[in-house]
Parts: structure tokens; C-alpha cells; sequence
């Protein structure tokens, strides 16, 4: 496990590279000069060489891309921001704790309503509230976050004066922003948490304790829920990193000072450090929620776990013919099966959805 | 019966679809037939009842524009730089709107010696910083100084020879290189902001750009990074002591929640940016509320250039005629920028004092003469650059690239972003495009981007006679004469359509019935600010 850990840390780092100098080529590329956006419109050719060059941005594009590599691995120097002429990590500093709180908040509030309406969903398959929830699921799926919010400030704030309309100044501020944030991933994971659920209810093993005579709620949570949460723990996860980062819209609507109203104001500044310093740090937030999401899936899937403490691949599902051509059934190797920690590695996947 | 219970859910979602979409038309759609309202200029639109807030209410909070990076006066011109500024700092004088000064941190200010080629400017005494230092003819000297420092501000301080300048107890002296009569008339923009010059020394720039101290009615308290600046009234004020206690300024970056936080009651006065909302607000649909709008003294131009000689509108008078005249000026601004903009009537804006109107006849059959006479009898076809993030510039484009096809001029639209368009500007190959220029002090200011030597070179007027006149206006001492120059450089513009005014963009803000003087003294002709210390609360 633990080379595994550390396998997932390396391999973190040319993502990391590779992020820096993509954005990186692509800002030293572009025509615009961050010059020009220091001194304006008003700006002449010889003020424009003038601060290019007390900023060294007409030095050559590898010395530039060197110097930029060598202070953020080795000084954790993200560069002074031309606009705002402060440091980027400070900036980032000052606005990455709400960005990541609205996050998490959002997918909190997502896994707290997905997830029990996909399970319900999949126990009641083609029932009213199957129907009711995943129509709900896909109209938040379909709506625009920035629709989605505005429209909430207008429903909420404006009309019935529930919550604030934007800004951060109390707990009712964080209402709106979160749901907003959290609409897409509710969609989600109420449709993963179904699918994956009606995918396990179907199986022989959870026959077998119904058959046993095991009541509804026992088999549901004891057995069905444990592997029904595998493939919906790596959605939530993905989805942490995702709306973490992807609050720029939301952020603007609601005038939230998060790094989403700082990327915003970044990019219309030709702030390229600052622009590269997001970017950089919104990589690897999602390079570490991912970290994490393989981590407790590796917890919660005997089947990971095994692997990683075998040190060997993961055993390969060998398909077989089934008489229903429409259900294809999958099996595990047979050193799979010898292990005793792998049981319940049988699936079959149904086309119940 | 699974189709039942199917059909009803699609019928839930359509109802949730609606109720959603109800509740948008309900609060925030327009009156689409009130668009356009030709009566904007210094207009307030008020509803009938009189509104008043209790006496404890002694805070006033506001919906402000975007964040600015500093607000040190020589940080590029955004508004809520002057706007803070203005409650924040004084300036030695600012201007009458027939062109003379009212003087504030000055006694007087005036050229003197034989060759009156001396400014001499004398401050009062007794004056306080809001750190408690004392204003000196120092901190003036130092102020101006600044500029001559400043890339983008140093050609306004070209003038001055500071290295035999002399700060004096409360008087200071300025000898001149030459005669520059935008030289004190700059000063009452927010350059003309006067700074301590020990906290500055002490604290270094930037950071007194974080934490401004001057002499004026508010001191600047607090900085929420991202959010706000709150303002506390400096009780040892020198002049008239502002209304409220404090001001809380928060920023905004989208005009819709901005205006949805003022409908909802917690913003005292905001600035409205987009047609629909000031329409809305027009047509009293925020009850309780009313709007200022007024014209400011930023304009929009077509700009052809006439100093390439590869452009085809270079020593080509009739052509650029030919387009002023194919152009529908009043309907391309009313589709465009609705409430937010006016067209333009001349080359300067009508609040300056040498305004006069010039206005092109739309005649497509005069444009189609003039096209004949500039030797395109069949139509032509150019490319007009324009930026893709600058207001309304792309849907202008498109706008007047239908007038033109209309007389067989075939204009090809170009869209990039801003700064990768200056590029093209100052390389001097941009044929065509869309420019704004703003008067932030002396009326000059709005031909700036057509002299000589400016660095946009799709701007520079390519006419020796012009630019000779443009430059009498520069060294003219008298005020009446250099109104007539002004004037003359109107009609030239006018006559040769050098360029083309499009619009003079308006400025709006919307207030509570309560907030009282928000009127003409209390909103500035340059870009979109209103001074707060002018406003006081109905109680």
C-alpha cells in the first residue's frame, strides 16, 4: 500500500509540469503583452518595452519557462502578480479556503441528497418517485450553473427574501452559492448511486439474503449499499475536485471573493502569473482529490486492496455466455477467488437503467 | 399504467421548468418597447412617495464597480478609484462647468513672472492628512511630481522643469519648458488627488496605494480583499462635513447582482450598467427606488486610418465621407447600446464648454455620390479590427458592416482581444476599428489619440493644417480663444470626417427615494462616478 501511496505522489509531479507549461506556452504565445494591460490604452511602444523589460518578459520564452519551473518546485514561488503586484501565493492564499469550502459544501450537500434519492430510486425502480427524482436529476443535470443561480437569487433573495443575495457576510450567504455549486453533482450522483445500486440488488448474493430471510433495510445498507458505493465513492470524488475549481461562474454571480472571481479578474487583466498560479493550484487540487479518491477506494474495495498488497495487477474479468443476451457475466480468476478477501468479486452487470 | 405515471413526471418537470421561468419574467424582465429614452442626460426618474429612513441609519452602502488592483491616483483611471478618491482625497481645485476653477486645497494658482512662464499655486494652512500631518506646498510638489515618474502620466507633466521647482512653506513654484495650457486643468482629474509625501515615503507606494491617506471628508478604514472598502468620516474635516458616518463600498463584477442586491434592499445607491436594468429602473419597476442617468464624457469613434498610406482612407476625404454618410448612427445606437448610450452629436462631448453639434445626414444616395467621386463607383472592401472583450464593439461592428453593404462597401470584421488589438494599433496597421476616449481633465484630452506622436497610429490624424491646429490648442493662453480652436478642430473633424462619433456613453445609478442631492453636483460628466459626499438621507 504504501508504494502505492507513493507511486500516486510521483506520478503527481509531471501532471503538476505539465499543466505549468501548457498554460505557460500558451500565455507566452498569445499576442496581448501584460505590459499593455499594466499601462492601459493609452500606452506608446516605448513604455510597453520600457515594463517589459524592468518585468523580464523579453527575455526568451525557456529562460522565462526555467526560472518559472525552478521557484514553484523549489521555493513554492508562484511570481509576483503584474496587476495586483503582490505575490500570487499570498493572493491564492487569501481566497483558496472559501473556494474550497464552497466545494466541499456542495458536494457534501450533493452526497446527502444523491445519494439516498439514488438509493431509493433503484429499491422503487420504476415507481412515482423513481420517476420524480430521476427527471429531477436529469433537469439539474441539463440547467447551466449560471442560469441555475440567478435564478435562485431571484426566487430566494429577491421575491421571498429568505437568504442574502450575494456576498459572504453570514451563514445564509453560503445557501445559495452551495446549491448552486452543488445542483450538477446532486444530478450525478443521485443517477450513479441508481445505477450502481440497481446493478448490485440484481446479484445472486443479494438473493441469497433475502432468501435467508434478512429484512429489507439489512440487506439494502449491510450488503447491497457496501458494493453499490464503489463506483459512486470514485464519482464523489472526482466531482470534489471538479467543483473546487469550478466556481468561477458561480463565484462572479454570487460576489463571492473566492480564486474563481480571482481567475476571472486574472484573465482580464493579462495577469499571467497570477492566471499560471491558478491554474497550477487548481491542478493540484484535483490531482489530490483524486489521490485521495484512489486511497479510499483502495479502502473500501477489497479487490484494490488485495492487489496493491499482492503487489500484482488486478485479476481480469473473463467474460462469459449467458443465456439472456441482453446480461453478460463477468468472473474473477481463480487466484482471485482463492483469496478470502476478495469475495463478493463476482458482478454482473445488468442493463437495469 | 407506467406510461401514466411517466407522463405525470414529465408534466412535474415542465411545471418546475415554468415556475422558474415565471419567476424570472416576474422580477427581472425588461419593457422591451421602453428600450431607448432620448431624455437620459442628468434625468432622475423618481417614484411619487416620499421616502425617509430613521435617524440611527447613518451608514451608506453601495453597489460600486469592480475591484481596482490599488488606489494610488496614478493606477490607470477605473472608477472606483475615483469614486474612493474622491471621498478619500482633495485637489487643489476642480472645474465649473463654464470651464473656471473652484479651489479647494488652493488659494490661488497662477502663471506668473515677466514671461509667465512660472505656475505658482498656493495651498491653505491648517490643513490635516488623516495621519495627522500637516498639507505643505511639499506634498503638492511631491503629488505633480509623481507623474513625471509615471509611464502612462509623464507626457502631462512634459511641461514642467521640476529640477528648478520650489516647495516653500505653503507656496509652490514650477517653472515651465514651454507653455502647456492642459498643465492645470489636468490637475482637477484624480491626478490632481494630493498625497502625503512622508506616509508615501514611509510606507513605499504600493503600499499606500493599499491604504490611502489624504485630506478629504472620508478616511479610508478598512480593505475586505474581494469584497469591500469601508469609509469613516474624518470628523476634522477642513470643509463642510459629509452626511454619513460611513460608506461601505462593495464591489461588483455583474451588473444583474448588483442590481438584484439594490432590489433587495441592502444597497442604498448602485451603479447600473447594462440597458435592461436601467430601463427597468426607468420604468419604476423597483419600487421605492428611483435613477440618475446623464451623459458622460466618454465617446465611441470610427476610427479609419489616415496616416498609412496603404489604408485607402488615407488623403481619400470623400471616401470617409462616404461611409459617415452611409452610416445610420441614431439606429445602430439605439439597437446596440439601448439606455446606456446616446449617439454622439459632434467630436467633443456636449457637456464641454466648446461643444458644437455636427451631425451626418444617414443618406446612402449621398454616400453613393461620394464613393463615385473617391473613385469606387462599384463599392470597396476593407477590414475593420475590433476587440471581442470591449463592450459593445463586435455588435457595432456588425451593425455598421449591414449599413455599409447597403452602398456596396464590403466591410470584413476582424474580433480579437483588446490588447492583442493594441498591438495592431500602434504597428499602424489597423485599417479600421472602434476606439473610446474619455475627458478626465482638460477638454484636449478627447482629441489626444489623434495628434501626432500619440502611439496609435490607427488614431493619428495623417493632416499636416489639423495637427497644426490641434497644437494651437495646446499653447493658447487665452480661454475664449482656445474655445474657438476647439471649436475649429470640431468643424475640421467634422468636414473631412477625420473619424466618425458614434455615441456618448451614459451614466447611471440608481438610489433609494431617501438618498437626497443625488443630481447633477453629485454626478461627474467623466466616466460614471458620483461623488458621495455631496448625498446626504432623507430622515
Amino acid at each position: 500500500m504504501t508504494r502505492y501511496v507513493i507511486k500516486r505522489l510521483l506520478l503527481m509531479i509531471p501532471i503538476l509540469v505539465g499543466a505549468i507549461v501548457i498554460v505557460f506556452t500558451i500565455n507566452y504565445f498569445s499576442s496581448g503583452s501584460p505590459a499593455m494591460a499594466i499601462l492601459g490604452t493609452s500606452a506608446t511602444p516605448e513604455n510597453i518595452a520600457k515594463v517589459e523589460h524592468e518585468w523580464g518578459l523579453d527575455r526568451p520564452y525557456l529562460v522565462q519557462l526555467g526560472e518559472y519551473l525552478y521557484h514553484v518546485f523549489t521555493k513554492l514561488d508562484l511570481g509576483t502578480s503584474y496587476s495586483l503586484k503582490r505575490p500570487v501565493t499570498e493572493l491564492i492564499g487569501e481566497r483558496i479556503g472559501i473556494t474550497v469550502l464552497l466545494g466541499l459544501l456542495g458536494v457534501a450537500v450533493a452526497v446527502v441528497i444523491g445519494i439516498p434519492l439514488g438509493i431509493v430510486s433503484a429499491t422503487r425502480q420504476y415507481s412515482i418517485f423513481d420517476y420524480v427524482s430521476t427527471t429531477f436529476a436529469v433537469i439539474l443535470a441539463a440547467i447551466p450553473s449560471f442560469w441555475l443561480a440567478l435564478m435562485l437569487m431571484l426566487l430566494f433573495a429577491v421575491q421571498l427574501q429568505w437568504v442574502p443575495v450575494s456576498g459572504l457576510d453570514t451563514w445564509k450567504n453560503w445557501i445559495l452559492p452551495v446549491a448552486s455549486v452543488g445542483a450538477f453533482p446532486v444530478a450525478m450522483i443521485t443517477r450513479m448511486t441508481r445505477s450502481s445500486m440497481l446493478e448490485v440488488v440484481h446479484q445472486d448474493y443479494i438473493r441469497t439474503a433475502r432468501a435467508k430471510g434478512l429484512g429489507s433495510g439489512v440487506v439494502i445498507f449491510r450488503h447491497a449499499l457496501r458494493n453499490g458505493m464503489i463506483p459512486v465513492t470514485a464519482s464523489i470524488g472526482l466531482m470534489t475536485g471538479l467543483a473546487m475549481t469550478g466556481t468561477i461562474i458561480v463565484e462572479t454571480i454570487f460576489n463571492i471573493p473566492g480564486l474563481g472571481t480571482l481567475m476571472n479578474a486574472s484573465i482580464n487583466k493579462y495577469d499571467y502569473t497570477l492566471t499560471q498560479g491558478i491554474v497550477l493550484v487548481c491542478a493540484a487540487i484535483i490531482c489530490g482529490t483524486n489521490f485521495i479518491t484512489d486511497l479510499v477506494y483502495a479502502l473500501i474495495d477489497p479487490r484494490i486492496r488485495a492487489q496493491y498488497s499482492s503487489g500484482k495487477r488486478p485479476p481480469r474479468c473473463r467474460r462469459q455466455e449467458s443465456a439472456d443476451p441482453a446480461t453478460v457475466k463477468c468472473t474473477t480468476s481463480p487466484d482471485m477467488l482463492a483469496n478470502p478477501s476478495a469475495r463478493n468479486s463476482t458482478t454482473e452487470e445488468q442493463d437495469n437503467d | 399504467m407506467r406510461k401514466s405515471w411517466k407522463s405525470l413526471a414529465i408534466v412535474l418537470a415542465l411545471t418546475m421548468v415554468m415556475a422558474f421561468t415565471s419567476s424570472c419574467k416576474n422580477s427581472a424582465a425588461p419593457d422591451e418597447s421602453a428600450v431607448s429614452d432620448s431624455s437620459a442626460q442628468g434625468e432622475a426618474t423618481q417614484t411619487a412617495q416620499t421616502a425617509t429612513v430613521s435617524a440611527d441609519k447613518t451608514n451608506l452602502v453601495v453597489g460600486g464597480f469592480t475591484e481596482p488592483a490599488s488606489f494610488d491616483p496614478l493606477t490607470e483611471g477605473t472608477n472606483s478609484v475615483n469614486i474612493i478618491g474622491l471621498c478619500v482625497y482633495d485637489k487643489l481645485y476642480t472645474m465649473n462647468d463654464d470651464g473656471s476653477l473652484n479651489m479647494e486645497l488652493a488659494e490661488s494658482v497662477e502663471y506668473v513672472g515677466e514671461d509667465g512662464m512660472t505656475l505658482q499655486i498656493v495651498v491653505k494652512s491648517g490643513v490635516m492628512f488623516h495621519n495627522g500631518d500637516e498639507l505643505t506646498a511639499e506634498d503638492v510638489l511631491y503629488t505633480i511630481q509623481r507623474m513625471s515618474a509615471s509611464t502612462m502620466y509623464a507626457s502631462r507633466v512634459d511641461a514642467a522643469d521640476f529640477d528648478n521647482a520650489v516647495a516653500s512653506g505653503y507656496t509652490v513654484t514650477i517653472p515651465m519648458k514651454y507653455y502647456d495650457a492642459r498643465f492645470v486643468t489636468n490637475l482637477t482629474g484624480e491626478l490632481g488627488n494630493i498625497m502625503d509625501k512622508s506616509y508615501v515615503e514611509e510606507v513605499g507606494e504600493d503600499a499606500a496605494g493599499l491604504h490611502p491617506v489624504g485630506t478629504g471628508p472620508y478616511v479610508f478604514d478598512t480593505w475586505n480583499s474581494g469584497e469591500s472598502v469601508i469609509l469613516t468620516r474624518n470628523d476634522n474635516y477642513w470643509g463642510t462635513k459629509p452626511d454619513f458616518e460611513t460608506i461601505v463600498y462593495k464591489f461588483f463584477t455583474e451588473d444583474n447582482t448588483r442590481e438584484l442586491e439594490f432590489e433587495s434592499g441592502t444597497l442604498d445607491l448602485a451603479v447600473v450598467e447594462s440597458s435592461d436594468n436601467i430601463t427597468r429602473l426607468k420604468n419604476g419597476e423597483v419600487a421605492g427606488s428611483s435613477i440618475y442617468t446623464w451623459l458622460t464624457n466618454k465617446q465611441g469613434n470610427f476610427l479609419m486610418n489616415t496616416s498609412n498610406e496603404n489604408s485607402p482612407f488615407c488623403g481619400n476625404t470623400a471616401l470617409r465621407l462616404a461611409i459617415a454618410h452611409a452610416i445610420d448612427i441614431n439606429a445602430i445606437v439605439e439597437a446596440i447600446g439601448g439606455a446606456t448610450m446616446q449617439p454622439a452629436t459632434s467630436s467633443m462631448p456636449s457637456s464641454s464648454a466648446a461643444y458644437e453639434e455636427h451631425v451626418y445626414e444617414y443618406d446612402p444616395e449621398l454616400a453613393k455620390q461620394y464613393l463615385t467621386e473617391a473613385g469606387y463607383p462599384d463599392g470597396f472592401s476593407f477590414t475593420i479590427m475590433v476587440a471581442s472583450n470591449q463592450g459593445n464593439d463586435a455588435k457595432m461592428a456588425e451593425a455598421i458592416k449591414a449599413y455599409l453593404s447597403q452602398v456596396g462597401i464590403d466591410m470584413t470584421i476582424e474580433t480579437m482581444d483588446l490588447f492583442t488589438l493594441m498591438g495592431y494599433q500602434m504597428s499602424g496597421e489597423q485599417i479600421a476599428g472602434l476606439v473610446d476616449n474619455t475627458i478626465r481633465g482638460d477638454d484636449y484630452e478627447i482629441f489626444q489619440t489623434f495628434e501626432r506622436g500619440s502611439g496609435n497610429m490607427l488614431g493619428e490624424i495623417g493632416d499636416d493644417a489639423f495637427q497644426e491646429l490641434l497644437g494651437s490648442a495646446i499653447s493658447e493662453r487665452d480661454e475664449d480663444a482656445r474655445t474657438a480652436i476647439f471649436q475649429e478642430v470640431q468643424t475640421a473633424i467634422y468636414d473631412n470626417a477625420f473619424y466618425i462619433p458614434i455615441y456618448q456613453n451614459v451614466g447611471a445609478w440608481a438610489y433609494k427615494d431617501y438618498v437626497l442631492n443625488m443630481d447633477s453636483d453629485a454626478a461627474l460628466d467623466a466616466e460614471k462616478v458620483v461623488d458621495f459626499t455631496q448625498l446626504s438621507f432623507a430622515r
